[in-house]
């Protein structure tokens, strides 16, 4: 089975100190794999034990994104493919899934394609089902759980597998059959991310990273970065909205207020 | 004008009369699927038009089905619930579309040049963002349940027909990715969306015990026990108490925040509250903002306070 493992780079608190100027102050921040595509990362390199084939990561971002490829290499990913280009800069998520399904179709497809189901500092949830609509494949959000379905009748063509996956939602779990080729997006608790090995470490040491480019894909900047995107934010703010006169009191004279029912 | 609204989840009845209020000119259109909600009752939250959709058991396909349903309509813009189904659906949608789609609007506006100004909470929930697509359309976009204001239904409305025939023209035979097999319902649910009462713990409860102790105050008060990301991530409570922008949104009556420190990820899920008191040691805390009773104080003392007050008064009366 051919696996790809969609991953992102993320500051590493949820907390993201803001300059004087409101701009982000990013570059102090240290920066880890996103927790759910961890969850993603462990799914697939489980399953490539399994099945055997491969596990390539890929991930669009900043030459130092490099780092955190490296790191999925140490913990047993064979490939890893770093997308990146000033092209890519300002990418909302359709211009972020565009990027990864010409990436995806460059490395010659894949069986199963893994995401987490959204990014710590982002949040939309939204590059994961969009790069399974633009590649028009059966896709399943918020996994908890994935297997492999044994198929019942012998001749099954090679290759041919379906998946089984739990779908956490508000009243509690689905579950959906889906053929392959296949998206998931797993929830960060799902899989725990094995650690390095001694082997992964040697091999993350030596083995390359391979770049990607714009113009290697083919993109042209109209359907990349900033200028490919759709959405555009035109305004951040602190938060003032829902501001309330608040009476500061002791606990006593707040019980003799008659709040409490 | 067209404004449409995809009914997948009960909470779209929100969105028809948020989708009204935004304009009381523009045609408002519910695409409902024959296994939801009945029609007539989004014809009565204020849609001007029903378009049924065929109840179908793969997502994946619905999807695709929605995105030619609103290519014919060409609305100028589709609003979703924001569960992980409605959220599966719009980002299916948008990349169908290729058009633009803000996940988890807290505020929806019209700008004077007619465009939807989107407001979420960005960077980790510490900023909200207004979000516009310019150019392309229809422009998608999500909102949670809760959020907005329940609708309030009118079964006289003259809208409640049902046309019954918007289904017609749909693809029918799209080919099959995903067959739904079954469902389990949630264990022990956490009826928190519902309650007129919430308490709620942050990361200054420091523990499970402390949590504990809150769910003995919730339980006094008849009400559901809250809780932020930051202790959830911590361990202290399961991730179905989460409140704010990654977890449930919540309107109760009574909102009593311990140990919270109001980062705008948890104020998004809880402003819609009638009445916020608020108890935290540090009297800067953003909290303190957007509570009506402010008590600077240790949680823990103020919480062992009110329940030995509502223990006394149970027991006089």
């Amino acid at each position: 089975m051919k696996i790809l493992v969609c991953v992102k780079q993320v500051p590493d608190t949820t907390e993201v100190k803001l300059g004087a100027d409101f701009t982000l102050e990013r570059d102090f921040v240290a920066q880890i794999m996103n927790p759910a595509d961890e969850s993603a990362l462990e799914l697939g390199l489980a399953l490539r034990d399994l099945r055997g084939g491969s596990v390539t990561v890929l991930t669009m971002g900043p030459e130092r994104a490099a780092g955190m490829l490296h790191e999925a290499l140490s913990r047993g990913a064979d490939e890893a493919v770093l997308l990146t280009d000033p092209a890519f800069a300002g990418s909302d998520t359709l211009a972020t899934a565009r990027a990864l399904r010409a990436a995806h179709d460059f490395l010659g497809g894949f069986d199963l394609i893994l995401c987490g189901r959204r990014a710590t500092d982002g949040e939309t949830g939204q590059v994961g089902p969009m790069l399974g609509s633009l590649l028009n494949r059966a896709c399943v959000t918020n996994v908890t759980a994935a297997r492999v379905e044994t198929p019942e009748q012998p001749g099954v063509a090679n290759g041919a597998v379906s998946l089984l996956a739990d779908q956490l939602t508000e009243d509690g779990t689905v579950l959906w059959r889906c053929a392959t080729p296949a998206l998931l997006t797993l929830c960060e608790w799902s899989y725990r991310l094995r650690l390095p090995t001694l082997a992964g470490l040697r091999r993350a040491a030596t083995a390359p990273v391979r770049t990607l480019t714009a113009a290697m894909l083919y993109l042209s900047p109209a359907v990349c970065g900033l200028r490919g995107s759709p959405t555009r934010v035109v305004r951040v703010s602190a938060r003032s909205a829902g501001l309330r006169p608040c009476r500061k009191l002791t606990v006593e004279a707040f019980l003799g207020e008659g709040v409490l029912p | 004008m067209i404004l449409a609204v995809v009914c997948v989840a009960p909470s779209a009845g929100e969105l028809i009369a948020k989708a009204r209020a935004l304009s009381a000119k523009a045609r408002v259109v519910a695409l409902c699927e024959a296994d939801g909600e009945s029609a007539a009752y989004f014809g009565a939250c204020g849609a001007d038009e029903l378009l049924r959709l065929p109840a179908c058991a793969d997502d994946c396909a619905q999807g695709t089905r929605i995105a030619r349903a609103l290519e014919r309509l060409t609305p100028d813009s589709a609003l979703f619930p924001a569960t992980v189904r409605g959220r599966f659906l719009s980002a299916w949608v948008a990349a169908k579309l290729e058009t633009g789609l803000t996940a988890d609007c807290t505020a929806l506006s019209l700008t004077a040049e007619g465009h939807l100004l989107q407001t979420r909470p960005a960077y980790g929930g510490n900023l909200t963002a207004d979000i516009l697509c310019r150019d392309s359309r229809p422009q998608l976009a999500s909102v949670r349940p809760g959020v907005f204001p329940p609708p309030a239904p009118n079964p006289a409305c003259p809208s409640a027909r049902d046309p019954g025939d918007g289904e017609g023209p749909l693809p029918r035979n799209l080919p099959r990715l995903l067959e739904r097999l079954g469902f389990v319902p949630a264990e022990g649910g956490v009826p928190l969306a519902r309650s007129r009462i919430i308490v709620a713990g942050g990361k200054g409860i420091g523990s499970r015990e402390g949590f504990a102790v809150l769910g003995e105050l919730s339980h006094l008060l008849g009400g559901a026990l809250g809780a932020t990301r930051g202790a959830v991530d911590a361990g202290w409570i399961p991730y179905a108490h989460q409140i704010g922008q990654t977890g449930v949104t919540v309107r109760p009556k009574l909102y009593l925040a311990f140990g919270i420190s109001g980062m705008i990820q948890h104020l998004t899920g809880m402003s819609g509250a009638e009445t916020v008191v608020a108890v935290n040691t540090d009297p800067f805390a953003p909290i303190f903002d957007h509570a009506d009773y402010g008590i600077v104080a240790d949680w823990q003392a103020t919480a062992a306070a009110m329940i030995r007050h509502l223990k006394e008064r149970k027991g006089t009366r």
